[in-house]
Parts: structure tokens; C-alpha cells; sequence
């Protein structure tokens, strides 16, 4: 974490350009602090009149967010409300979707999940090439994916596409999610921060209006129904009751999940073996 | 509530059987004064348990909903319909009855007596889309209607069953309660919820987001201070 002990550090590079750096030490795991933390960025956000682009980043080039915590970190977030009526994990993404500021996510390293549907969340993401494992390994542990995966996935990359990332439950590098539509651009990594950071000065420097507005047209064709987005989760909520789930949890948790750096990286990987050993 | 059978949410009460009952009840020479006292049969009370019960009551119309059925429809508190070659309302008149279960009492309480009257006394059904034109239904949608009951019924099931209840009960008694005394119940209903813990909760999960906190679990950096 921030000297502070902040899980997010807000760097406010203009008045019309922000970056957002996740800093929740070792993996950068998605628990209720980062749900905390990103629900005052979204306040800071909406009060933020003169506020046009946020980048959201990471501290640790291996793990962006890591995934969902797994040993019970995670709070209320499924459970208590946020002020668009939906639970927190919910709202934070709808919000986000929503607000006139344009959100864009700046790759780098594991982002598995919940991760990932936060990255989907964005108005736009951009990954290293060489440095990115972007996936929804849900249903390997055994859950359907729960944020809101199942329902921003297939209008990117298209239904096969959607049921191959999903059910597939595995990693996918830089240029083949670039490939398939999953992230808009993957770039050489010494190139990524020198790009989006171009692109997000570009569109800073634009009026706040139209931006809004044009975001606010393409969201009405193409944004998920809420009522859609609580199926998922009440699914997942579900899901993580059954008992070949658990199973499953507790497998990776004793193989070290959340707990070992190597583990950490490449778990997804093992998941088509796991309850054989 | 919904049909079982496909094309029929209920399709109406057998005619044949009432022509039975009508005979037999000639036969036995009782007659019926306006002032008579009515108890309700076993479909009265269910429709009634549909009002009072503290949960919403959504009637998702699957197909043919005629006479009693959509009397039974009238009871519940929530009616969608789906797209469809089928009719909803009442034909009572045209076999020269009326609408015997609630029908006459409860769609003006839902539509106004104006759009009531003219719907019991011509009798003509209505497809899905022009029932819903005409309030008899509050939605008709082009998937099932039982999709869109389930949506429903999950958002509802989302929020507390107290403040679920109590609207339920308040709306439901508008019409019939004389008005300060509806106010001084809701009021009474509203402070009752307002001190629950169920939505203090909720209102301190929303306020907690409020930017006048300042909050631990994000620091911010200002580098903007000699930018324009």
C-alpha cells in the first residue's frame, strides 16, 4: 500500500486528467478496500466539474488487480447498496460506465476476473504486449463470472469469442486479446505509458459537453441492462454456495493462491488439472 | 402467477358448468335480494390474499386471460403481459351477465370508472398491446412474460420487505382511506423504516460515498498546481 496505507492513490495530473494507481500490496488482490477506495474516486469524480479522463493503472508491473479475494476480504460488497441502487461491486462498475469523465485502463500483468470486468468496465483499455494475462477463469473454480464479464464480453468480441474466454477459463496475452476486440490496442511495452498518456491529453483537452454526450449515445446502444448485470451476480452469489466449488477454492487456496508470487501468476494455467492432484 | 399451460394465463370459467349451475340453483327456487349478505368462496379469498398478503403479487399473463381470469389478474398487484394472438378482459355482457368476481369493482379502481364502463359494458376483449394501451395490464413485452415477472420479482426481491410491504399497503388503501388519515399512516410507516437497521444501512452505504468524508483508502496527489 501508499505510505498512508491507501490502497489507491489518486494523481491528479491536470484538472482534466487523472491517473488512479492501484496499490494493494502483494498481488494487488480485488477485496472490499480497492471496492472502497474506487467508490471515492468515483465521488471524486462526480464532484470533479472540470475532470474529463481518468487512467486507471497500477503500481506493480506484474499484478494490475489480481482477481476476487478468495479468503474472505471481501466486506459488503455484494450485499450493501450503492447509491445507484445496485450492491457496491455493481454499482462501482455502472458508475463507471456512466459518468461523463472518460475511464481508460492502462494494462499491465495479471488481471483475472473481477480484474477483468473492471478493465471491461472502462471506456477503454490498452495492454502491454508483452506483458499481459487478461482473462475469466470463473468457471474453472467453479463460479459463473459475476461483475458483469457475461455481459460486456460478448459485445466486444462477439458470442464464440465471449464463450471461449469464459469457459475457456485461461490467460490471454496482449495481441491475442487485442486480436479478438477484448482490449482496444496492445502496445510494445516501452510504448504504452508514452500512448496513453497522449491519448488522454488529447481527449483532456477537449471540451467536457460533447464528450459527454457522445459517450452518453454510444453508451445507450451498447451499455448491459442493471437488471441483467444483478442476474450475474445473484448466479455467482449462488455458485459460490455449492459444494464442488468450495472444493474447488479450497484446492487452489492450499496450492497457494494468494499466497505465492509464482502461483499467482500462472494459476489460471492449471485449472484443467486441478483436482486430479 | 402465471399459465401452466401454453397460450392460456387462465382462460375463463367453464360456461357449460354455469349453465349447470344455474339450473340446479333455479330448481331449488332460491332468489338473491341486492341487500344480501356475501361471505366470498374459496376464489374470493384467494384474490383477496393476493391484495392483503405483505409481498407483491405479479400476474404474468401467459395467454388467454377472459372473465375470472382476468378478474384473478385484477387482484394481483403487478400485471404483465406478453405479445400474442390471444385476448384479455371482461365479456361478461355479451352472454348477459356481468363480471361476478370483483371485475365491476376492481377495474375501476385500476383504470377509473370512465375507461371501466366502457370496457364491461361493450364486453370486447383486447389483444395484449391494446390492453396494455388501456391500463388493463401495466406492460406488455415482446419476450415472455414471465422473463420480465422474474426481473421484476428480482429487483424487488433486492430491496427490504419492510419498505416493500408498507408501500404495498399505503397504495393499496389510498383510494379507501380518507386522507389525513392515509397521511398520518405513512408518515407513522416512513419514520418506522427510517430507524430500522435495515435502512439506516442502506442510507449509510449511500452517504458513505458522500465526497465530504475524506477517506482512508485513497490518497491524492495534486500536480496540477502550475498547470494552467
Amino acid at each position: 500500500m501508499t505510505e498512508s496505507g491507501a490502497p489507491v492513490r489518486v494523481i491528479e495530473e491536470t484538472p482534466a486528467y487523472w491517473r488512479v494507481r492501484f496499490e494493494n500490496p502483494p498481488f494487488n488482490i480485488v477485496d472490499a478496500t480497492i471496492f472502497e477506495g474506487l467508490q471515492d474516486v468515483i465521488a471524486r469524480m462526480d464532484a470533479s466539474p472540470s475532470l474529463r479522463v481518468v487512467v486507471f493503472e497500477s503500481a506493480n508491473p506484474d499484478f494490475y488487480l489480481a482477481h476476487f479475494d478468495l479468503t474472505g476480504k471481501t466486506g459488503n460488497i455484494t450485499t450493501a447498496v450503492g447509491p445507484s441502487g445496485l450492491p457496491i461491486l455493481m454499482d462501482t462498475f455502472v458508475r463507471l460506465t456512466r459518468s461523463p469523465v472518460v475511464s481508460i485502463a492502462k494494462i499491465r500483468g495479471c488481471v483475472r476476473g473481477v480484474s477483468s470486468e473492471f478493465v471491461l468496465a472502462c471506456d477503454m483499455r490498452f495492454a502491454s504486449r508483452e506483458n499481459t494475462r487478461l482473462g475469466q477463469p470463473e468457471v474453472g473454480v467453479g463460479v459463473n463470472p459475476g461483475g458483469g464479464g457475461t455481459e460486456r464480453l460478448p459485445r466486444l468480441v462477439g458470442r464464440g469469442r465471449a464463450l471461449e474466454i469464459v469457459l475457456g477459463a485461461n490467460d490471454f496475452d496482449g495481441g491475442t486479446a487485442e486480436r479478438y476486440g477484448y482490449v482496444n490496442r496492445a502496445l510494445p511495452d516501452a510504448e504504452l505509458d508514452g500512448f496513453v498518456d497522449g491519448l488522454a491529453r488529447r481527449i483532456a483537452s477537449f471540451d467536457r459537453r460533447p464528450i459527454a454526450a457522445a459517450k452518453n449515445l454510444i453508451n445507450q446502444v451498447s451499455l448491459p441492462s442493471a437488471d441483467r448485470l444483478l442476474d450475474a451476480l445473484n448466479a455467482f452469489q449462488t455458485a459460490l454456495t455449492w459444494p464442488e466449488t468450495q472444493q474447488r477454492i479450497q484446492a487452489l487456496l492450499k496450492l497457494g493462491l494468494q499466497r505465492e508470487s509464482d502461483f499467482e501468476n500462472r494459476w489460471p494455467a492449471l485449472l484443467g488439472t486441478l483436482l486430479e492432484t | 402467477m402465471t399459465g401452466g399451460a401454453p397460450g392460456y394465463f387462465i382462460r375463463h370459467f367453464s360456461v357449460a358448468a354455469l349453465i349447470r349451475l344455474a339450473e340446479s340453483l333455479r330448481a331449488s327456487g332460491r332468489e338473491w335480494p341486492e341487500n344480501a349478505t356475501y361471505n366470498g368462496g374459496f376464489f374470493d379469498k384467494a384474490m383477496a390474499l393476493c391484495e392483503s398478503m405483505s409481498k407483491p403479487v405479479i400476474a404474468a399473463i401467459s395467454g388467454t386471460c377472459l372473465a375470472g381470469g382476468f378478474e384473478f389478474a385484477l387482484s394481483c398487484d403487478l400485471r404483465i403481459a406478453e405479445d400474442g394472438d390471444y385476448l384479455i378482459g371482461l365479456p361478461e355482457a355479451n352472454l348477459g351477465l356481468l363480471p361476478g368476481a370483483g371485475g365491476t369493482q376492481r377495474l375501476p379502481r385500476a383504470i377509473g370508472t370512465p375507461a371501466a364502463l366502457m370496457h364491461i359494458l361493450l364486453g370486447v376483449p383486447l389483444s395484449p398491446r391494446e390492453a396494455e394501451r388501456k391500463g388493463l395490464v401495466h406492460e406488455t413485452v415482446s419476450g415472455k412474460a414471465l422473463d420480465r415477472a422474474m426481473e421484476i420479482a428480482h429487483r424487488l426481491s433486492s430491496y427490504t420487505p419492510e419498505s416493500v410491504a408498507y408501500i404495498k399497503r399505503l397504495v393499496r388503501n389510498a383510494t379507501e382511506t380518507p386522507l389525513a388519515q392515509g397521511l398520518a399512516l405513512e408518515r407513522n410507516l416512513f419514520l418506522k423504516l427510517c430507524i430500522s437497521e435495515s435502512a439506516l444501512a442502506r442510507m449509510r452505504s449511500y452517504e458513505g460515498k458522500n465526497i465530504t468524508s475524506p477517506s482512508r483508502s485513497i490518497v491524492v496527489e495534486e500536480r496540477s498546481v502550475n498547470h494552467d
